[in-house]
């Protein structure tokens, strides 16, 4: 739920007590006083909303990975967001924006998903390893170019154009996983491992997939 | 000649239905109709055009990871500072800025002047911000070194990243199998600012551009960036990916791991590091 909430206390209290001429109330059916307060009381209901603002001390934390990241695609989004209102014939809003930002889709195995080496005695070593995977789909903001933006009768929140983006991101994950990106990101990492393990001494490198 | 309430309501009505008639008899389409005769309208639209621009091999090795999460602008705007007092001390001192302000002082007004040029109000009455999440990871980027490309290396090179020696124990009698690798240095391997997903993004929306956007999203990744680095994301980065390879090179039966952090580059490469 986005949007800010605001306390509102309303206060009923006589001002003009004091006054002699208005000291006494004028006369009024007594139901109809009744009702009265009643409508009031429910409007009062209506328009009162809590106002907590929670911001919480933000805190940062550290954890360990093993994660061989090894093939990117690159994406360029042009997006356009367009909301309109009208009253009758008559344009009470009209916002647009046009915009490009580049999208990352990067792959690679995480190595704690389950590695393990099982050397056979002979200088040669079983390799398993899990299957290579999508690890982040994520827009570069350095890369953004910004073609116009209208802002008339209101102007676009943060939350609206970051949404648009989100949109797409299964799309783009998609169509890089269509295009071959797991296999490269696991043939590069077969690579990488192979040759650190050949540097090591290993003389034979068999990937036997992901369970020892 | 004044018309009565009835007689303009009468007009009116006569109007519309002429200008519905119209439309039917000219056959334009009338799925159009509840549209204009219709009090209240919104029409909403958004498009994307995506377009494969490059692909990359990547050789990156990542080892830790460390959220960074600030309130922007709030976390660099220090609450015992104020815009007057900062201008204060510009108008009294000379030079350049960055002579005159302290580095406190300067984060406050880059903060300020950034939320300035975004157009987040930052006054006490509408107090807008946003939440930013920086995710770093460190590691090792092995794209320019031995370990991408062995067959590029010479046998120098080769024998300067890993050597074994072999220790007899006249204690035991046995003989150890001792590994020596050296790793490049620890870098800050991937540095983005986290998108926001508005379902999830439990704080107010605020007015903000894809521009603004990027000036805020640059200033705290580089705010980011010198932080993690100050309290240490290397070397928890080296230690721990040194831990791995430990781990790695003691299943292939050595007895001892010395790991040690150097210059694993290929020789006729720039082995140029990110910070």
């Amino acid at each position: 739920m986005m949007g800010m909430t605001i306390v509102t206390v309303m206060r009923t209290r006589p001002r003009n007590v004091a006054h002699p001429q208005l000291s006494r109330p004028p006369r009024m059916h007594a139901t109809c006083v009744l009702l009265l307060l009643f409508l009031a009381a429910l409007g009062l209901l209506a328009c009162r909303s809590e106002s907590s603002i929670d911001i919480a001390r933000i805190e940062s934390r550290i954890r360990m990975l093993a994660e061989l990241e090894t093939a990117e695609s690159v994406y360029r989004d042009i997006v356009y967001f367009g909301d309109a209102r009208s009253f009758l014939f008559f344009r009470t809003m009209d916002r647009r924006l046009l915009f490009a930002v580049n999208l990352h889709v990067r792959a690679g195995i995480d190595l704690a998903e389950g590695f393990h080496l099982r050397p056979d005695g002979d200088g040669g070593v079983d390799v398993f390893m899990p299957s290579a995977r999508v690890l982040i789909v994520d827009t570069d903001e350095q890369s953004i170019h910004q073609y116009f933006v209208r802002e008339q009768g209101g102007r676009i929140g943060y939350l609206e154009f970051s949404g648009s983006i989100e949109e797409v991101k299964d799309r783009v994950a998609s169509d890089a996983v269509a295009r071959g990106l797991l296999s490269r990101a696991e043939e590069n990492a077969r690579v990488l491992v192979a040759n650190l393990l050949t540097i090591a001494g290993v003389r034979e490198v068999r990937f036997a997939g992901g369970q020892p | 000649m004044k018309l009565s309430a009835a007689a303009v309501l009468a007009l009116l009505s006569t109007a519309v239905a002429a200008v519905v008639l119209g439309l039917l008899i000219l056959r334009i389409p009338t799925e159009l109709l509840p549209q204009a005769l219709s009090v209240l309208h919104r029409e909403q639209r958004s498009g994307h055009e995506l377009l494969l621009t490059e692909v990359h091999d990547l050789y990156r090795f990542h080892t830790v990871e460390y959220i960074y999460r600030s309130v922007f602008p709030y976390d660099y705007m220090a609450p015992h500072l104020s815009l007057a007092s900062i201008l204060r001390s510009i108008r009294a001192g000379s030079g350049s800025i960055a002579d005159m302000l302290n580095e406190e002082e300067q984060r406050y007004l880059d903060a300020y002047n950034i939320s300035l040029q975004a157009g987040l109000r930052t006054d006490t009455a509408a107090a807008e911000f946003v939440v930013v999440t920086v995710v770093v990871r460190a590691g090792f980027d092995l794209a320019d070194t031995v370990f991408a490309r062995p067959h590029e290396a010479t046998p120098e090179e080769l024998s300067s990243v890993f050597s074994v020696e072999e220790v007899h124990n006249a204690a035991t009698g046995a003989r150890l199998r001792i590994a020596r690798m050296t790793t490049p240095p620890a870098v800050i391997t991937d540095l983005r600012v986290e998108d926001v997903n508005p379902e999830t993004y439990p704080y107010p929306d605020v007015s903000l551009s894809p521009d603004g956007w990027r000036s805020i999203a640059q200033f705290v990744r580089e705010r980011a960036r010198s932080e993690t680095i100050g309290d240490g994301i290397l070397r928890a980065a080296e230690q721990n990916g040194h831990r791995l390879l430990e781990t790695l090179l003691l299943q292939l039966g050595y007895d001892r791991v010395e790991l040690r952090t150097g210059n694993p580059g290929l020789s006729h490469e720039n082995a140029g590091f990110r910070d």
